[in-house]
């Protein structure tokens, strides 16, 4: 009995000078993997558009059917995304949400990703469901999140110039045929200049050229 | 089949086939369920090759061959999977996407787009070509409706092809040659037909996309399910596109015999009032002048005590009820079920065409051949009916049978879209409608234009009836051309088929009371009844308009055109549903509508909205108004209790279109919160009255139906099938697993009409005795 109770204390004895494996939270917090999957995060560009193109591919991907997107189109008084389309509702339900990261790898623009925040929980199970103004990164802010460490670096020479420049379609560099311009610079030059329509070729080819 | 086609015997990929002569290799590996990609190919349209898709390798040819343009050949070996095939069909693909954008991402076809789908399934995997692609302007508006993203075509042609060969109206146009040919807009015909949603659906990239489908989903989130669309009387067949809680469009789901895989735009997109924002979501009872939220509990009482309280007080003739031609035949017949088994009551009816009484057993009154029996009509009439505007796709049809060298005669007040079309037009004043065709069958009586011992016969019975109505009459009334109808009168007489078509509206005109007999006498004595490709008939309005009539929403026939007086379908009838039945005619719907009743039982109906202040002043002045509808309507603004029911969208049921064609309709979305079906509704009031009706489905319904409606003999949901079948119905073969099937008649003929098409097809005894159809 006696030995029992030395020998039990002699563990802890032993244990007693070594760094503890726990940390105070929340005074303290623990660094995290780069590669930790947390809440979700919608990125933006440089010049401040949202990376979303609203093409609800994330939601196609997810196992747990927990994003909901609603699209609409973008207008030059109102432009949202690059390129035609943005995600005008875009709600993630963190309580579905089984953190696989799918939605971050179906995305073609990289605009989602999942980060290192894990202080999720709320009395109300409707706060877990993120809207898009929770989840969009502040305006001014231009980050691409994890996929940078996820995303390994793409092969010197591929068989497929398409459709990216980089060789492969990781959403970053999406090109301008793609999903609207994003922040690269445009494509150089116009294969066929679209100032001609149809018709008004048709017209010209029947009239003298003005100025000949 | 009256002819053995002659057979092709071929190999495909070394299973052996036998097709028609003449059909395509594309076609016999389709009948084998062997898919060759196809672009520029459609199966509704003729032939073009352009899109170099369909390579198949035939055996002793020296080069690839298209599959869409080779006809097949005795002992044809062909292969589609062979290297030569495959390397043939990833080098299309490789220079289709060329410059073919690739923001699928963002393309409203990217989910169902054949050239994704060929891409990944025959494609390579790269491209060889690392120049930058073309670009234009994004997307720019072709019609009101549509879009046209000039990246993403792949000049196909199929949408041309279509506006100018299927619909015929022109509109798109190829412009240009070589890698600068592109889609535009006609400058001498805008694309403004109502066809034209039917590019969308075919085009094969995203190159045309609809304007109010722009954006709003992907095709993976839509539930899609089979059923009928609820707008005119055709019945197209349709697939609905659901998501979450949206009707999103409606797309084709191709049945030869009614749509042949067309569907016009009304159809397609104008399906607002399912998503309308402002339905009704619960019971409302007026209290203190006020409609006011209440239970369905408390709702479905209060409306059976007080049909109930006017029922004692006044009697069962006080109560009236007003069908509609929405609803599925399963609530028409429940409806007039309740009101007359339940209330005692035939005060039944809804807002229709004027048609004769039915004698019994008669023919009723229906178009007596079918959508498709229009195309081997050699002549067609229209008489007061604008197909285009009112029922699209019989119009459609009408043009495939001006292709196929029928001659049509356009007999309308107004221009109408089929006018430069066709072989003859002739104008009148409107409202005369009925006069022209007492006119017609003036100049063949008199002129002896009858064909036939039974048109002599019907000749000689109505040659007095119209010796007034000479051409020159109605060219005085109507300001009509004498010399034209006479010569129209003639081409019927002699034509080796023709049918004649009338709108239900026409037979509205003052002159339209017996139009729609004089019509069919018409088709009678120039012997153009009873085969396809002849016949009379008209067209119908609404969705439901044949079915509401069917199930007896008349004041004067019960279920399936028998009249409320007939002893023997008396006994049927209320033996069947436990009840003594009324057998005095009821109030039609203009009677009930001016004061006739106290009570008002309203269904999916707004009579409010065309009644003459006389009768909205008697529509206030009712005791009690029961309204069951979707929004609240201007007859539901006026009512006591006001139930919401919801749309053909999110029931079951069953509809039956303007060529009787009974159709299953599937429930595509979960209903409205606080809605229910109209059926739901009906059963819940007849349980509040103490009736113990116990109906859990329409499946239920239909089945019953189908035991006690002898023209609906033998229908239950299984039997109908996935297209429809045609009454008047004959029991057909047993199914392999012993289930009991029907078949239809594509044409009521002279024996049919004869013996009373309810006769024709008796499914048991219990029939009324067969009589000619009395004059």
């Amino acid at each position: 009995m006696a030995m029992e109770m030395l020998k039990g204390l002699g563990t802890t004895l032993k244990e007693f000078g070594k760094k503890p494996t726990t940390v105070s939270y929340p005074e303290e917090k623990r660094q995290l993997p780069p590669r930790f999957r947390g809440r979700h995060v919608l990125h933006r560009y440089e010049n401040g558009l949202e990376r979303c193109v609203g093409c609800f591919l994330c939601a196609g991907a997810c196992p747990a059917d927990a994003i909901y997107i609603e699209a609409e189109e973008n207008t030059d008084e109102q432009r949202v995304s690059p390129g035609e389309r943005y995600a005008r509702v875009f709600d993630v339900n963190l309580l579905r949400c089984i953190f696989c990261g799918y939605c971050e790898q179906a995305c073609p623009t990289g605009a989602i990703t999942l980060e290192n925040i894990y202080e999720l929980a709320s009395t109300h199970p409707e706060d877990l469901v993120y809207h898009k103004e929770q989840l969009l990164e502040p305006v001014g802010s231009a980050t691409r999140g994890s996929i940078v460490d996820w995303t390994p670096t793409p092969p010197e020479a591929t068989p497929t110039p398409l459709p990216g420049r980089q060789g492969y379609f990781d959403g970053l560099e999406a090109s301008a045929a793609a999903v609207g311009q994003g922040d690269m610079p445009a494509e150089q030059a116009v294969f066929l200049g679209d100032d001609l329509s149809g018709m008004e070729h048709r017209r010209r080819l029947g009239e003298p050229e003005e100025g000949e | 089949m009256a002819e053995q086609e002659e057979l092709v015997n071929l190999t495909i990929d070394g299973q052996p086939v036998s097709v028609p002569k003449g059909s395509l290799i594309w076609a016999a590996a389709q009948k084998l369920g062997i898919e060759i990609p196809i672009y520029c190919y459609h199966p509704k349209m003729d032939p073009l090759g352009a899109c170099r898709m369909c390579f198949v390798e035939v055996e002793k040819m020296p080069k690839l061959a298209t599959a869409c343009t080779t006809t097949v050949a005795e002992g044809m070996v062909v292969s589609t999977t062979s290297a030569k095939v495959k390397k043939g069909r990833a080098g299309t693909l490789e220079f289709l996407l060329i410059n073919h954008p690739l923001d699928c991402p963002i393309c409203d076809k990217g989910g169902e787009c054949d050239l994704q789908d060929f891409t990944l399934r025959y494609g390579p995997g790269g491209s060889r070509f690392d120049l930058n692609k073309r670009h234009f302007e994004k997307p720019i508006p072709v019609s009101e409706n549509i879009l046209l993203d000039r990246e993403r075509c792949i000049a196909c042609q199929r949408c041309v092809r279509f506006t100018q060969t299927v619909a015929m109206e022109n509109g798109l146009v190829m412009e240009q040659r070589g890698f600068r040919i592109e889609v535009g807009v006609d400058p001498a015909a805008p694309f403004d037909s109502i066809f034209s949603g039917n590019v969308v659906e075919m085009c094969p990239v995203g190159a045309l996309t609809a304007k109010n489908y722009r954006f709003v989903t992907r095709p993976w989130e839509l539930k899609k399910t089979p059923s009928v669309c609820g707008n005119c009387s055709v019945g197209c067949n349709v697939r609905v596109d659901v998501r979450v809680d949206k009707v999103l469009r409606q797309y084709s789901r191709t049945n030869d015999a009614i749509d042949d895989g067309w569907l016009c735009d009304r159809g397609r997109w104008d399906l607002d009032w399912i998503n309308d924002t402002e339905r009704l979501r619960t019971p409302l009872i007026r209290r203190d002048g006020q409609l006011q939220p209440v239970s369905w509990d408390e709702a479905l009482r209060f409306v059976a005590e007080r049909l109930r309280a006017v029922r004692d007080q006044r009697g069962a003739r006080a109560i009236g009820g007003i069908g509609s031609t929405h609803t599925t035949n399963e609530e028409a017949y429940l409806f007039q079920k309740l009101l007359r088994a339940g209330l005692g009551t035939n005060n039944v009816d809804h807002a229709h065409g004027r048609f004769p009484a039915t004698e019994p057993g008669a023919l009723p009154w229906a178009w007596s051949d079918s959508i498709a029996g229009l195309e081997q009509a050699s002549h067609i009439v229209l008489l007061g009916a604008d197909p285009y505007h009112r029922q699209p796709i019989v119009d459609l049809r009408i043009r495939k049978a001006i292709r196929a060298g029928a001659r049509v005669y356009v007999v309308t007040p107004e221009a109408n879209r089929l006018d430069r079309l066709v072989a003859g037009v002739i104008r009148y004043t409107a409202g005369h409608t009925g006069t022209l065709a007492r006119a017609l069958l003036n100049i063949i009586t008199s002129d002896g234009l009858a064909r036939g011992e039974q048109g002599a016969q019907r000749a000689a019975d109505r040659r007095a009836s119209v010796a007034q109505e000479t051409p020159e009459r109605a060219a005085q009334v109507a300001g009509v051309d004498a010399d034209a109808l006479r010569e129209l009168a003639r081409e019927i007489a002699g034509a080796k088929g023709a049918v004649i078509l009338y709108d239900e509206a026409a037979t509205l005109e003052p002159s339209g009371a017996t139009l729609a007999a004089d019509v069919l006498d018409l088709a009678l004595i120039t012997g153009n009844f009873g085969k396809p490709g002849a016949g009379a008939g008209p067209l119908l309005a609404d969705n439901n308009s044949l079915g509401a009539r069917d199930m007896g929403l008349l004041p004067d026939t019960l279920p399936g055109y028998r009249p409320v007086g007939d002893a023997a379908a008396h006994a049927a009838l209320g033996g069947a549903w436990l009840a003594t039945l009324p057998a005095e005619p009821g109030l039609s719907y203009t009677e009930m509508l001016s004061g006739g009743v106290k009570a008002l039982y309203v269904m999916g109906a707004n009579p409010a909205r065309d009644a003459t202040p006389e009768q909205l002043a008697a529509l206030d002045a009712l005791d009690f108004l029961v309204v069951q509808d979707l929004t609240l309507t201007e007859t539901a603004q006026r009512a006591t209790v006001v139930l919401p029911a919801v749309a053909y969208t999110e029931k079951d049921g069953s509809f039956t279109n303007t060529e009787r064609c009974v159709q299953l309709v599937r429930r595509a979305m979960q209903p409205l919160g606080g809605a229910k079906a109209d059926w739901e509704i009906l059963v819940g009031v007849a349980r509040a009255l103490g009736l113990g009706w116990t109906y859990l489905s329409p499946a239920e319904i239909l089945s019953e139906i189908g035991r006690t409606v002898p023209l609906y003999a033998g229908v239950t949901r299984r039997s109908l099938g996935a297209e429809g079948v045609r009454w008047p119905f004959a029991p057909g073969e047993r199914t392999p697993e012993g289930r009991a099937t029907i078949t239809g008649s594509p044409s009521i003929t002279w024996q049919m009409l004869a013996e009373g098409v309810a006769r024709a097809q008796k499914p048991g005894g219990e029939l009324i005795a067969p009589r000619g159809r009395g004059e």
